[in-house]
């Protein structure tokens, strides 16, 4: 037994050493001087997809520039990705620049994770004009530039259209009053009239459309967004709202797509899910109701520089012809609506459905999370579940005053 | 037990005569020499990629670190230890891991010794049932969580099931009252085929003769397993005793699957325990004092734990 | 052996086969979820809308490569198993059975590494890492995972009920303390050597966390990390989820079944037993 597994041994310790070596040589010719050009990491999570469109972008980039080599790095998953990068950045193994949402990205803007564009965009001379306007100021924060924004999209409400008309209901509603007082007549049986799912992404679309928001952690007890947040609860104590959990479901979409509530808050990616989960629903999509105003949130990818780059010329010169105009139709076809105002329009011809959200882009703003995000979605998570799961007797004013005490 | 007392007697005489020089072969049989040699490979890959990276992290107990540069620690004394022994969320946690191992490691024991016997027995198909009590182990735990969420749900019949006991027809993991048990009944699910097979090794190891002797002596089946199975499992027990308490305070993927989409520990911190705070705090807040801080305190906790367990089950030494 | 009359047989068979019910239920479940459509999760489906297409995805994808998955993940575990085989005996062994200076020290440190989770230092650990240049190869995968303090624990349990005497014996026919251990006990110890490899298998072969942080690249995906970096476009398909569930089991079941034959010859087929 003994000789056996020592010859094993050495096999293995062999193709281990091979491996070894393999990574290594493999490592300098990444990081060395292919043909002379700086080389320059993109990171990103995503799908297999995602990463073909990369790399044949990459291809075409590295072609046709002699300045610099672009290479694409994949992470497994968001978490994969956040969770390490503290470690890559100690290391310096952290790629240049990342694609990020915006949802997130301003805890690390404040950390001095990411580093302001403005020099290279001027020193490059790129035309920022072609993005959608909006979608530009939503990447600036204290009027600096920090991503070149690749694509994006406004919250969406959707109603599910057989139960609407079978309830008899007539227009869709453009109010949470209305939306209330259908919910009343759509909550029957084992449906529930509206799903909110107990996450900041929906819970922040109701602040805004009450005027309210995170505002980046100050004055989050404001008068708008108790309001806000009472109507959230009376939804749930009147029995009209579910959420994910409780069906023992993942998120909002799923509880839609099962048809166990007939309304909800979500966004574009419904449309490809739907398509799979439940292909025979037909659904409606509006802009968030208004609340006391019209509001909603943008979410929208980007890509950001990295402080600890090597190559941020380079770098920023890479991210921009990322979102040419032939890699963003690319995104167009997976279902992405591109930040490109010219393409954007194209986009809501090929998607009819979304239609009535096009207009709701001017209106959509950032998210405005606090600095402290991780800690304070995740405080926004425990007192809407501890509320509403828990029933703990809390109001809407006592929960977003412990949230603003927890964010200190 | 292995046996070989026929050489016994040989060897107290050879002994006297046999006292060697120094030499190679003196050396492989130094318990001194041998004893290191055979602890060297460990101590060195310990060293290098346990207690120095631990190091690191005790020493970042005491600072307030930017993660943007690790070396550039702020010394800032016990003031981390300070706000995570005044942090009422952290004792939640520590509530809920104790739960957690209190209830999962008395069940699993038993349950493990009692499947380990049974497929040990001389029946058909054991081979089969040994690899189905082993599946839940060896299973992403991700996964088997995944599954599990679907079959507690609000009325399931594995929901309606459990009403006959008093529970309600809920969905388990959404319920700041059930989640924990649920994680709790995951866990031993899990570990139960662990337990199993170590304790279906350690039979394997008991002299046949001690039973077919006891069986002379007029022994009945409970008798022998009193007085044969569970005093030459006493060390075996110690082990699986102490490893179902350090795993048990470290139970996680099943506590990332329920608060996927959410806060982890959801609902509500419901199933918070040491380990997913030390998560929360040291990596996704990115504060890695604090994290590493409670990791101090956390092996403060588990060793005192099982220095009890040593002196309660271990004798032998 | 204790139990022994035909009453006690068929409550036996009883408890087991309930008991295989629960153990195989989610099992199961998981390979019924991934025979199905993703429409039809959540219910329960007839036979003819099953498909094999979440199996295909896999294998006729050109973007995933399940067959380097495999490959890194046969490396990583093969090397880690045979680490595991080889230095914690010989640790636990020591502990065990030799009387040398500093061993209760070596054993605190045995017992303490064993309580803290590895995660907790897997930070520094990748920034050591990264300046050896070791992220993304097999040694990064492999080289500090080569033991395992739990199993010279576990092992070292073990030993100590091997008798005195059979070593004595040994070193009477010509071996030295050194020779009596890997010629005489480590043979004889095969049932808890297969145990020691069924479990670092199983933990090596699942294993995420570390894989996925300390070799994030594509070249170096281990089977578990490739199968979740496969999602779909904007949500987690289940069905195709559970397919990666499946096929990452499968390898670790049949590795168990046939090894687990073992416990049946075990020391006292040995030829040693007395």
């Amino acid at each position: 037994m003994f000789k056996k597994i020592a010859v094993l041994a050495i096999a293995l310790m062999m193709l281990l050493v091979a491996g070894c070596g393999n990574s290594n040589t493999k490592n300098e010719s990444g990081s060395g001087d292919a043909g002379g050009k700086q080389t320059v990491t993109m990171g990103f999570w995503g799908t297999a997809e995602d990463l073909k469109l990369y790399k044949d972008a990459a291809a075409k980039i590295n072609e046709e520039n002699n300045d610099f080599q672009l290479e694409i790095k994949q992470y497994p998953s968001s978490e994969q990705f956040w969770d390490t990068l503290p470690a890559e950045i100690a290391a310096g193994v952290a790629p240049d620049f990342i694609k990020v949402s915006n949802e997130g990205a301003y805890e690390y803007i404040s950390k001095g994770l990411f580093t302001s564009l403005d020099e290279y965009i001027k020193s490059q001379n790129l035309d920022m004009s072609i993005f959608n306007e909006n979608v530009v100021n939503v990447w600036k924060v204290d009027d600096k530039q920090y991503g070149i924004p690749n694509t994006m999209n406004a919250a969406m409400f959707f109603i599910n259209e057989d139960m609407w008309k079978e309830a008899g209901l007539g227009e869709y509603p453009k109010t949470w009053d209305e939306v209330y007082e259908a919910a009343k007549i759509l909550t029957k049986g084992e449906v529930r009239g509206i799903g909110i799912n107990l996450h900041p992404y929906h819970i922040t679309n109701y602040l805004k459309s009450y005027g309210g928001g995170w505002n980046y952690g100050d004055n989050i007890a404001s008068e708008e967004n108790i309001k806000a947040m009472d109507f959230v609860l009376k939804m749930y104590e009147e029995k009209l709202a579910v959420t994910p959990k409780e069906l023992g479901l993942g998120w909002d979409g799923e509880v839609f797509a099962n048809e166990k509530a007939a309304m909800t808050t979500g966004g574009y990616w419904y449309k490809a899910f739907l398509k799979d989960a439940n292909p025979d629903l037909k659904y409606a999509v509006l802009p968030i109701p208004e609340g006391t105003e019209k509001g909603s949130s943008m979410i929208s990818d980007a890509y950001v520089l990295l402080k600890d780059s090597k190559n941020k010329e380079a770098a920023v010169q890479a991210a921009y012809k990322l979102t040419s105009e032939e890699v963003q139709k690319q995104f167009m076809a997976i279902g992405h609506n591109p930040s490109r105002t010219a393409l954007s329009e194209q986009y809501f011809n090929e998607n009819p459905e979304f239609k009535e959200i096009e207009k709701a882009l001017d209106y959509s703003t950032d998210w405005e999370y606090p600095e402290k995000t991780k800690m304070f979605t995740d405080k926004l998570s425990e007192e809407l579940e501890a509320k509403v799961l828990g029933g703990n007797g809390k109001s809407a004013k006592d929960i977003l005053e412990s949230i603003q005490q927890s964010i200190k | 037990m292995l046996k070989a007392d026929t050489y016994a007697g040989r060897n107290k005489i050879k002994k006297q005569t046999t006292r060697p020089r120094f030499s190679l072969r003196s050396l492989a049989d130094s318990d001194q020499f041998v004893g290191w040699v055979f602890s060297l490979p460990f101590l060195i890959l310990w060293g290098w990629w346990f207690f120095y990276p631990f190091m690191e992290s005790f020493v970042r107990s005491f600072q307030e670190v930017n993660f943007m540069d690790l070396s550039q620690g702020k010394f800032i004394g016990l003031q981390n230890y300070v706000l995570i022994l005044h942090d009422p969320q952290f004792y939640q946690a520590l509530g809920n891991s104790l739960k957690i191992v209190l209830i999962a490691v008395p069940v699993q024991t038993v349950l493990g010794l009692v499947m380990a016997i049974l497929v040990n027995q001389k029946i058909k198909g054991k081979g089969l049932f040994r690899t189905i009590f082993f599946i839940p182990y060896i299973t992403s735990q991700i996964a088997l969580t995944t599954v599990a969420m679907m079959l507690f749900k609000e009325n399931t019949f594995v929901t309606k099931f459990f009403t006959a006991f008093g529970m309600e027809n809920v969905t388990w993991f959404a319920s700041t009252k059930y989640a924990l048990l649920f994680v709790t009944l995951l866990f031993i699910f899990q570990q139960v085929g662990f337990t199993m097979i170590v304790y279906l090794s350690a039979l394997q190891e008991i002299s046949k003769e001690l039973y077919e002797a006891s069986v002379i002596d007029g022994a009945n089946a409970w008798q022998k397993f009193r007085f044969i199975t569970v005093p030459m499992l006493k060390p075996v027990t110690f082990f699986v005793v102490s490893v179902g308490t350090i795993l048990g305070f470290q139970i996680f993927d099943q506590i990332a699957a329920i608060s996927r989409y959410g806060a982890l520990g959801s609902p509500a911190g419901a199933t918070s325990t040491v380990i997913t705070y030390f998560y929360q705090h040291g990596i996704r807040y990115m504060n890695l004092g604090y994290g590493s801080a409670a990791v101090v305190i956390f092996f403060f906790i588990i060793m005192l734990i099982t220095v009890l367990q040593k002196k309660l089950l271990d004798d032998k030494e | 052996m204790i139990f022994t009359n035909k009453v006690s047989k068929i409550g036996i068979y009883t408890a087991i086969v309930l008991l295989a019910l629960v153990f195989s239920a989610p099992f199961l479940y998981t390979l019924y979820t991934s025979f199905i459509p993703i429409k039809y999760v959540n219910t329960f489906t007839g036979l003819e809308n099953w498909t094999f297409d979440n199996y295909k995805t896999f294998f006729t994808s050109d973007a995933y490569s399940v067959s380097k998955w495999l490959f890194n993940t046969v490396v990583m575990t093969g090397i880690i198993l045979i680490g595991n085989l080889i230095i914690n005996p010989m640790a636990a062994y020591a502990l065990a059975k030799l009387d040398f200076f500093g061993k209760k020290l070596i054993f605190w440190i045995v017992v303490i590494t064993m309580m803290i989770p590895y995660h907790m230092i897997l930070i520094p650990v990748y920034v050591n890492m990264a300046k050896l240049g070791w992220l993304n190869s097999f040694a990064a995968l492999t080289i500090p995972f080569l033991y395992q303090a739990i199993y010279i624990f576990m092992l070292r349990q073990f030993f100590i009920g091997v008798p005195n005497e059979l070593i004595e014996a040994a070193r009477m026919d010509g071996l030295t303390k050194m020779g009596a251990f890997w010629r005489i006990v480590y043979p004889l110890s095969k049932p808890v050597l297969i145990t020691v490899a069924i479990l670092t298998f199983a933990g090596t072969w699942n294993s995420y966390l570390i894989p996925s942080t300390l070799a994030n690249t594509p070249e170096k995906y281990v089977l578990v990390v490739g199968l979740n970096s496969v999602k779909d476009m904007f949500f987690e398909n289940t069905p195709l989820v559970m397919a990666g569930v499946v096929l990452t089991t499968l390898p670790i079941l049949a590795f168990f079944f046939v090894f687990q034959k073992q416990y049946m010859e075990g020391i006292s087929n040995s030829g040693l037993k007395g």
